[in-house]
């Protein structure tokens, strides 16, 4: 018996595309489809690097990035033999949907799921992703591996229900391919391909329908590879013509990729026929695939290379009793999956989970109920002993496969260098899946190491020259760019000397050009506040247009770091011409509309590419501000929310919460941050508490010294030292007559008005920050100041002495102005300090630290929370080193 | 196409009506999934069988 009346079938649709989809709607091509999107919530789903599906699918059903889950490629070494095996249900080291619910006592179906070899034995029924491929002719026995399907008393029934391609008729191949007879399939092995896909679909949907009709279930998930391998086979026929391709064999398989989605749409309308109405279901897909201007024509010299033609987004439809009605919902990720099937069987999510509960479908949504993490609940989750082995025949065939669908290379012949080709690529997926999860350091290690085993190979230092520069170590950056200049030189060497070729290569394809590298050199001047330097290299780039959106991008960036906004404008345009989902562009494009005071058409912006990309900080941020500008304060609100949520460390929201909610909403009760706070005290309580709760969004609270240059400040470092506070400095700056006790400073400080990022390395050490830098320090950080007040004339005339003294002026020789310069920068700096609720300062008479110095340690040991040695601090003060008392 | 029996091969249409497989299968019956499948197998078998008959009928 299933548990519960609760159903809910998961189809996954491998590169499923609304781009094809939305056109077969329109035409009422689709009826099914239209049906499942009319009667629930639909949108694009996100999805995650790289995009390879045995990774992607695995995240699917565990909510997990792959460095979590463990399936890393294709293929794997084998540890039971020299060899290599496919990826395998032994591969993935978290629990699938499917193991959670078998603890908690709910039946499955699973389907051909990739991967899910050998099948699991689950309380219900699995067939594995072995089960549909015919690897031998018609009139041969055609086994079915041993493991297929669980449980095994089903296996002699389930075999018999597959669908062998030299089965089909004309019939089955004209719907696709009209003009079949004018084909010699002799010499054209294309038809031969195309059955071979529509066999497996129709295999898999034969098992899938069986197991819907013939058992009890509360799950049932089917994986569908078919529209993912009709589109690599056949999308460059599709619609409109590519330049180049010979009008014949445009015109012979024009018709099949609408035609595969036509029979997916008909597959999809069984399935509907077959549930109830209290059955949920999910319509998924793991990316998408370029069927337009953006298809690939040639791949690149690069393994996995058939992945470059996945385009990021793929779809996702859901419908059943309480989810929403004909509505797009936004920010849906792969990760997400999993725990949305969880939480529509009530059960909790694990924290250890890196996606989220679609509440947003949910017409009334309920509590989400959480746990540290499944993986460490006992009990039978129906998953592979570890010490399992898996047939080493099997693994061939399935490899077998992999290589004829392009995915992989012909394993080596020397077993050894096949298990280190399989080991590299899958850490050099590992890695990739960590830069997709922002993980850059771990992903910097992982290249490490395979960049040390294979100095030579230019995918390793591109991406390391990325994950460099995103941790702004922009030396090493550049000097990876170095190293995978002269790299790609030797790689298109090797390439054109290549006596047996197995793939046509186009050496300007390989592996990248010389103009990627200047667009990466360009990114890191735009990241180092440089844009003319980076437009003068931007500009000089002559790149072809289908090929270089992001040339666009980086200009628009460099037309917003200028201020130029009607220039970025542009700019952003031209790169949405080339790629209309281009979220980065839309959101610059937002930004430079938002600049030019266009707010609505900035929101319009800005929504599209949260649209495409939910965990998009700064759009929720430049969204938030528009809104404000527009007066929807409580909308701008929730977007400053959201974007803090996604990132702390966007300091500048936190100022916009407590701006809104001050002065704005009167109603602290209609915002998510009440929940934290008292019902019952006053509206000013309230807001209050509010702000004390955004503030304690921020990543921690920093003390810093400062005034003007010469106030005192490095008198001040010197007694917190004393006062037991450790110092962040370089020591760089030695002690010298005009502060013979030393600076106390750090050279990257000098740098804050063009690079921040030193803070992050502050932690609870003091800083010493001269007053024109503090307006600079990222609002990402509360500030504790400590500042420094001298008199004017006496700072100058300290400042005067000590360039004397240096040979940097001439005795006698002033400079004019200072006095008005010194007294904006400090009305500034009040202004600042009062505008800005992540600051709090201080201010210390130099003279009064010089006549008491243990009052003022007492007042600043209260300020910085009462853990120094006032004695100590006080001890420090040497009122010899006051020598220009004016 | 549907079909309400879940252990008939006989193919029903929205109203009902039973609907002829063809001997050749069709996509539409690939699409309604094992069911379709074991009724053009049928199909095919009653036809072989039939031809065999034939086949045998002439050889006597």
């Amino acid at each position: 018996m299933s548990k519960k009346n609760k159903k809910v079938l998961l189809i996954g649709w491998d590169a499923a595309d609304w781009q094809v989809i939305h056109p077969l709607m329109d035409a009422g091509k689709m009826p099914a489809m239209e049906k499942l999107v009319n009667s629930g919530v639909m949108g694009n789903i996100s999805t995650l690097e790289p995009v390879l599906s045995p990774m992607l699918w695995s995240s699917i059903t565990t909510g997990k990035y792959a460095f979590k889950h463990g399936v890393h490629g294709f293929t794997e070494p084998d540890p039971n033999s020299e060899s290599i095996r496919p990826v395998s249900s032994l591969s993935r080291k978290a629990k699938g949907i499917w193991n959670i619910l078998n603890q908690n006592g709910y039946k499955s179906n699973v389907i051909s799921w990739w991967p899910s070899h050998p099948a699991e034995p689950i309380n219900g029924v699995m067939v594995s992703n072995f089960y549909q491929r015919a690897n031998k002719s018609i009139d041969k026995a055609w086994e079915m591996a041993k493991g297929t399907v669980h449980p095994e008393s089903l296996a002699e029934t389930i075999a018999a229900l597959r669908v062998h391609p030299q089965e089909l008729t004309e019939a089955h191949v004209k719907p696709f391919i009209p003009r079949l007879a004018e084909i010699n399939q002799e010499e054209d092995k294309r038809v031969e391909m195309f059955c071979k896909i529509l066999a497996d679909t129709a295999s898999v949907h034969s098992a899938g329908t069986w197991c819907i009709e013939n058992t009890e279930w509360d799950f049932s998930a089917i994986y569908f590879d078919g529209i993912d391998h009709f589109s690599h086979g056949f999308m460059k026929y599709h619609p409109p013509q590519l330049p180049g391709l010979p009008d014949t064999h445009f015109q012979l398989y024009k018709d099949i990729i609408n035609g595969a989605y036509i029979f997916h749409d008909m597959i999809l309308e069984r399935y509907l026929q077959l549930i109830d109405e209290d059955t949920y279901i999910i319509l998924v897909s793991d990316h998408g695939f370029h069927s337009d201007h953006l298809r690939l024509t040639s791949l690149p010299h690069e393994p996995a290379a058939p992945a470059f033609e996945h385009r990021r987004y793929g779809i996702f439809c859901m419908s059943g009793p309480g989810i929403k009605k004909d509505e797009t919902l936004t920010g849906v990720s792969l990760l997400d999956i999993a725990p949305t099937v969880l939480h529509l069987f009530g059960l909790p999510i694990g924290e250890d989970m890196d996606g989220k509960v679609l509440v947003n479908a949910f017409e009334e949504p309920q509590k989400i109920k959480l746990i540290d993490s499944w993986e460490n609940v006992a009990g039978n989750s129906g998953m592979h002993p570890k010490e399992m082995a898996e047939s080493s025949t099997d693994a061939k065939n399935a490899i077998d496969q992999l290589v004829e669908l392009g995915y992989i290379d012909r394993p080596d012949e020397n077993a050894e260098k096949a298990r280190n080709n399989a080991y590299q690529e899958n850490r050099y997926n590992l890695a990739q899946a960590y830069i997709g999860a922002n993980k850059h350091q771990e992903a910097i290690d992982v290249l490490l190491e395979l960049h040390q085993k294979s100095p030579d190979s230019s995918r390793f230092t591109l991406k390391l020259s990325d994950c460099y520069a995103e941790l702004n170590m922009n030396k090493e950056a550049r000097e990876m760019i170095q190293v995978s200049k002269e790299n790609i030189t030797k790689e298109r060497e090797a390439v054109k000397n290549a006596k047996n070729k197995k793939r046509k290569v186009n050496p300007e394809n390989i592996p990248t050009d010389f103009k990627i590298l200047d667009l990466k050199e360009a990114k890191i001047l735009i990241d180092e506040n440089k844009p003319k330097e980076a437009l003068e290299i931007l500009t000089k780039l002559d790149v072809s247009v289908s090929k270089a959106p992001n040339l666009h991008l980086h200009i628009g960036r460099c037309y917003i770091l200028l201020k130029k906004w009607k220039k970025a404008e542009e700019h952003f345009k031209t790169s949405l011409n080339i790629d209309p989902h281009k979220a980065t562009a839309l959101h610059g494009l937002g930004t430079a509309l938002l600049r030019q005071n266009k707010y609505e058409e900035a929101i319009e912006n800005f929504l599209l590419a949260i649209e495409h990309i939910y965990n998009f900080p700064f759009a929720h941020y430049h969204l938030g501000e528009a809104l404000f500008y527009i007066k929807e304060y409580e909308a701008a609100a929730n977007a400053f929310e959201v974007c803090l949520s996604q990132n702390p460390a966007i300091g500048k929201a936190r100022n916009w919460l407590i701006e809104i909610y001050s002065n704005h909403i009167q109603k602290p009760e209609n915002s998510a941050m009440i929940e934290k706070v008292e019902i019952e005290n006053s509206i000013e309580e309230k807001i209050e508490e509010q702000k004390e709760a955004i503030k304690r969004k921020a990543l921690g609270t920093i003390t810093v010294v400062s005034g003007l240059p010469r106030s005192g400040t490095s008198m001040m470092m010197q007694m917190l030292e004393q006062g037991g506070m450790e110092i962040f400095t370089d020591k760089k700056r030695e002690a010298d007559e005009s502060n013979p006790k030393g600076y106390y400073e750090h050279e990257a400080v000098k740098g804050t008005m063009k690079n921040n990022k030193w803070v992050n390395e502050v932690g609870d050490k003091a800083v010493k920050v001269i007053s024109q830098l503090l307006t600079s320090l990222p609002a990402r950080y509360n500030y504790k100041i400590i500042f420094m007040e001298r008199e004017l004339n006496e700072v100058i005339d300290s400042q005067h002495k000590m360039l004397t003294r240096d040979g940097k002026i001439k005795e006698g020789e002033y400079r004019t102005g200072l006095e008005i310069a010194f007294k904006n920068n400090l009305e500034k700096i009040n202004f600042w300090a009062t505008k800005n609720h992540h600051v709090e300062i201080l201010k210390i008479p130099y003279t009064a630290v010089i006549e008491n110095p243990k009052t003022q340690a007492e007042k600043i040991n209260e300020f910085l929370g009462s853990k120094l040695d006032t004695n100590k601090m006080a001890a420090v003060v040497d009122a010899k080193l006051y020598r220009s008392k004016v | 196409m549907q079909n309400n029996n879940n252990n008939s091969p006989i193919i029903k249409d929205k109203e009902g009506k039973n609907i002829e497989v063809p001997v050749e299968g069709s996509i539409g019956l690939l699409a309604l999934g094992y069911k379709g499948l074991m009724a053009w197998r049928m199909k095919r078998k009653e036809v072989g069988d039939s031809l065999n008959q034939k086949e045998n009928e002439q050889k006597k």
